[in-house]
């Protein structure tokens, strides 16, 4: 091989190298920091669990003991429509007050229209074996029996469940036709700004109250319970009404 | 008398030596244990070993876990409890699953073998991947009732395994991707390629002329279903069994929820069919004389019965002898007796590389 020979190489090295090297160092001084705080609420009171009595559509009373559920596939627009895409898997777990606050360190500077993530786990990561961290079986959210994770989950009792021990047990999952339930939620971020180096806060509220009700009321005495994804249709449908976002602040 | 004494100690010691030597050389695993050499013709495993390989220390591990009790709820029964080596690791004459308390299980263990070809798991395929398996019969509680965090917790405070996970993964910290991974390089060995049927396919051996006429009647009329060389395609078919009303299953509806998914199971390997009995998903026949009359008779109940079924039907005496002589090849007793796989005894560690 003689040295002429390498010299196409050569360049095409540099042609993609170099680029993308003095990119990744622009996008670097230019990344912000975003912090997504979600809350979780019932109607308009701050959720409690376990000790707070609360009513449904159909005005049955109810206390919550479990609400956890997954965040994936996050995924930042930009108001020019360039979208910015996050890894992770984010269990959200009302019992644990760090696991709702998600850190996102290195967001490209610019304006951001609108979030757009999905309450579960897609379907590539629930086929692929075993996984750890926020995805480790023993977290308690994956069935065992017809392989799938549970993507969110609410657990309490009422008087009028006609469950064993009056138990309320929702968990919705399922990545396969006909049950595929996972639901992208899309919110509108108006004004959201990422500037380099500081720090910026979007603020989301989870509302449980909305998983009970519409567009598919959930009645105690005669759907206790949910743990199968077939069905699932009806509550799949009220996640979608679950998120808003409540506060915007940006990093100066 | 002090030369008796003398001579009692030395031969003693000996002999505890020497066993301790038979123990160890019968755990030892090398890297070379672990190579699998696959015949020709068989298609490409659906698991990829890459992201899980095995590696001596990591098998062993596996197949500690395999073998103990400590992985039910009140550690008294193991995943080997159930899936006996000499059975293909099916359970020999126990129709439906033995778990702990005596509870009786829903469904007969299936064998464990070429799980690397399987694209899912459980006889109405519910669970997708071999890694992730072991969690259904561990949490069940009608099988072992284990929970994940409980055990994670026994497997750290036992004296043992800390250090086994340390030798397998670099450090002692037990985790359910760890437990599970380790099991999976023991379980993705179990591999059954080596019956007289695969030395005849490879032109070592040659077949009886019974098994002969067997192999060719079986490949008009069983093959749809059970095609070589894994014997099965991993298809869900009702083969026109009557539900058991006591056990009431479903079959495939479970997972599925579709009404005409019901009564289907899966096909199972008939690779070790003789050593698997009972048979079918719920062990209703003992030996393979009730399952060829049950095709051979030809009444089949309820509707979605598969249509393959019926090739079956009209089966001589002498065809279901033929038949049953053919299935006796795949016997694999290299594999029966394979002493990788075998309970180990006492304490163990990875020999030479």
């Amino acid at each position: 091989m003689r040295l002429r020979h390498l010299l196409p190489v050569t360049i095409l090295f540099c042609l993609f190298t170099v680029p993308s090297f003095s990119f990744r160092e622009t996008e670097r001084k230019k990344d912000g920091e975003l912090v997504i705080q979600f809350n979780h609420f019932f109607g308009d009171q701050e959720l409690v669990l376990d000790s707070v009595t609360y009513r449904n559509s159909l005005q049955q009373p109810f206390q919550i003991t479990a609400f956890k559920y997954y965040v994936s596939n996050i995924h930042l627009v930009k108001t020019d429509g360039k979208s910015v895409s996050v890894p992770g898997y984010f269990l959200l777990n009302e019992e644990e007050p760090d696991s709702r606050k998600i850190q996102l360190p290195n967001l490209p500077e610019g304006n951001y229209s609108r979030i757009e993530f999905l309450i579960g786990v897609d379907s590539a990561r629930n086929c692929s074996g075993i996984q750890k961290d926020a995805l480790d079986p023993a977290k308690g959210m994956l069935w065992a029996w017809n392989t799938g994770y549970i993507f969110l989950k609410l657990d309490g009792i009422s008087p009028q469940s006609t469950a064993p021990g009056h138990k309320l047990e929702y968990h919705i999952g399922g990545f396969k036709q006909p049950n595929n339930h996972l639901r992208t939620i899309r919110l509108e971020t108006p004004g959201l700004q990422i500037h380099s180096k500081t720090k910026s806060t979007l603020g989301i509220k989870a509302d449980a109250a909305n998983l009970l009700s519409a567009p598919h009321p959930i009645d105690f005495s005669k759907t206790p319970m949910v743990v199968d994804a077939d069905k699932a249709a009806g509550i799949a449908n009220n996640v979608l009404h679950l998120f808003s976002v409540t506060r915007i602040q940006n990093g100066l | 008398m002090k030369n008796a004494l003398l001579t009692s100690i030395i031969l003693i010691l000996v002999l505890v030596t020497t066993g301790f030597m038979v123990m160890d050389k019968q755990n030892r695993i090398r890297k070379k244990d672990l190579r699998l050499s696959i015949p020709a013709g068989f298609p490409k495993p659906v698991y990829d070993r890459n992201l899980n390989p095995p590696t001596p220390n990591g098998f062993i591990l596996g197949r500690k876990l395999f073998y103990d009790p400590i992985l039910s709820k009140d550690s008294s029964t193991s995943c080997g409890s159930c899936h006996q080596r000499f059975a293909a690791f099916a359970h020999i004459d126990h129709s439906l699953s033995h778990g702990i308390r005596s509870q009786i299980g829903n469904r007969n263990v299936p064998a464990i073998q070429n799980v690397i070809w399987q694209p899912h798991f459980m006889w109405d395929g519910g669970v997708n991947h071999l890694d992730v398996f072991p969690i259904a019969p561990i949490t069940h509680p009608k099988e072992m009732d284990q929970d994940l965090p409980g055990l994670l917790t026994k497997l750290q405070a036992s004296k043992t395994y800390p250090a086994l996970f340390k030798k397998a993964f670099g450090d002692g910290t037990v985790s359910t991707e760890r437990m599970l991974k380790a099991i999976a390089q023991f379980t993705q060995m179990l591999v059954s390629v080596n019956s007289k049927y695969d030395r005849y396919v490879a032109g070592k051996e040659s077949l009886t002329g019974q098994e002969m006429t067997g192999l060719i009647l079986f490949r008009n009329r069983c093959s749809s279903c059970h095609p070589e060389p894994l014997f099965t395609d991993y298809s869900f078919r009702n083969i026109g069994l009557p539900p058991d009303t006591a056990i009431q299953d479903s079959g495939r509806a479970h997972i599925t929820g579709q009404a005409t998914d019901r009564m289907k199971f899966k096909v199972p390997s008939l690779r070790n069919v003789e050593m698997t009995y009972p048979y079918m998903h719920d062990g209703r026949f003992r030996n393979l004389q009730q399952v060829l009359e049950h095709y051979g008779k030809g009444n089949f109940h309820g509707p979605n019965v598969d249509p393959d079924v019926k090739l079956n039907t009209g089966l001589t005496r002498n065809q279901r002898a033929d038949l049953v002589a053919f299935l006796k090849t795949l016997t694999d007793t290299e594999f029966l007796q394979d002493r990788r796989f075998a309970e180990p005894a006492g304490e163990i560690d990875a020999g030479g590389k």
